[in-house]
């Protein structure tokens, strides 16, 4: 059980970790050509406040600001509440893992 | 003769359509007048696709932060005053759907011509579902 939830543990660290990594290491354009997932801009061709977050996220990230404007300038107050949530798990996760490791012998 | 006749026929159709018009149709709008001259040039289908990123491409220039938003504001207005000829939204046209009136704003999209309104109201008359089915397999051929 202990042995699971240590697996569990390093699994979850490993994906913030990796998570900026990865998408750092993709373009910045990865998502621009995407299908539409929104339901209001498929359906009623509305777009709602979360539209264009995705790549506009993925565009601010890589600091091209003009684009992330462009895409949905919601952005610029999403990426750092999700940086702080970010660093906020990893260094749990991290405190976590360290803890475990006091524990055990 | 008659070739250079059915030429300038179809050019003439096709800005009236809308393929090869450009902004400057658009120019009266102060929207579009707050635009760079390069952007003014282009073609309306080519300037709705049009981001910094590209623009940076095509001129080697940044866009800049204003002229970014003078950008997405054109784009908004052009998009709405296209939406004003189409005249039946894709909203709307679910909502007929759902409904059981797809086969009006199938007629109304195809100026009543062809036969897919008619199959859509026989296929209504069948207890509601089949045109809806039928509704919603169309819709693809009205909504590019």
């Amino acid at each position: 059980m202990g042995m699971k939830k240590n697996w569990q543990r390093g699994l979850w660290l490993a994906l913030l970790v990796l998570l900026p990594v990865i998408l750092l290491w993709l373009p910045a354009d990865f998502f621009d050509g995407g299908i539409i997932v929104c339901p209001s801009k498929r359906f009623f061709n509305f777009e709602c406040l979360g539209c264009g977050m995705t790549r506009a996220v993925m565009h601010l990230i890589h600091l091209d600001v003009e684009s992330a404007l462009y895409y949905n300038p919601g952005s610029f107050i999403v990426v750092p509440i999700l940086g702080f949530f970010w660093l906020r798990w990893l260094l749990r996760a991290v405190k976590n893992i360290q803890f475990q490791a006091k524990k055990s012998p | 003769m008659l070739f250079m006749v059915v030429l300038a026929l179809n050019s003439v159709l096709a800005v009236e359509k809308g393929e090869r018009q450009t902004l400057q149709a658009f120019s009266h709008a102060p929207e579009v007048q707050a635009l760079t001259p390069e952007m003014v040039e282009m073609g309306v289908e080519e300037f709705l696709t049009l981001t910094p990123a590209k623009y940076r491409e095509m001129t080697g220039e940044r866009l800049g932060f204003k002229n970014t938003l003078k950008l997405k504001a054109a784009q908004k207005f052009l998009k709405k005053e296209m939406k004003k000829d189409d005249g039946i939204t894709k909203g709307l046209y679910i909502l007929l759907a759902i409904l059981g009136l797809a086969w009006i704003a199938m007629g109304v999209k195809s100026d009543w011509s062809g036969s897919d309104w008619i199959v859509n109201l026989i296929l209504t008359l069948l207890c509601w579902l089949p045109g809806f089915i039928h509704a919603l397999v169309k819709m693809k051929d009205y909504y590019k």
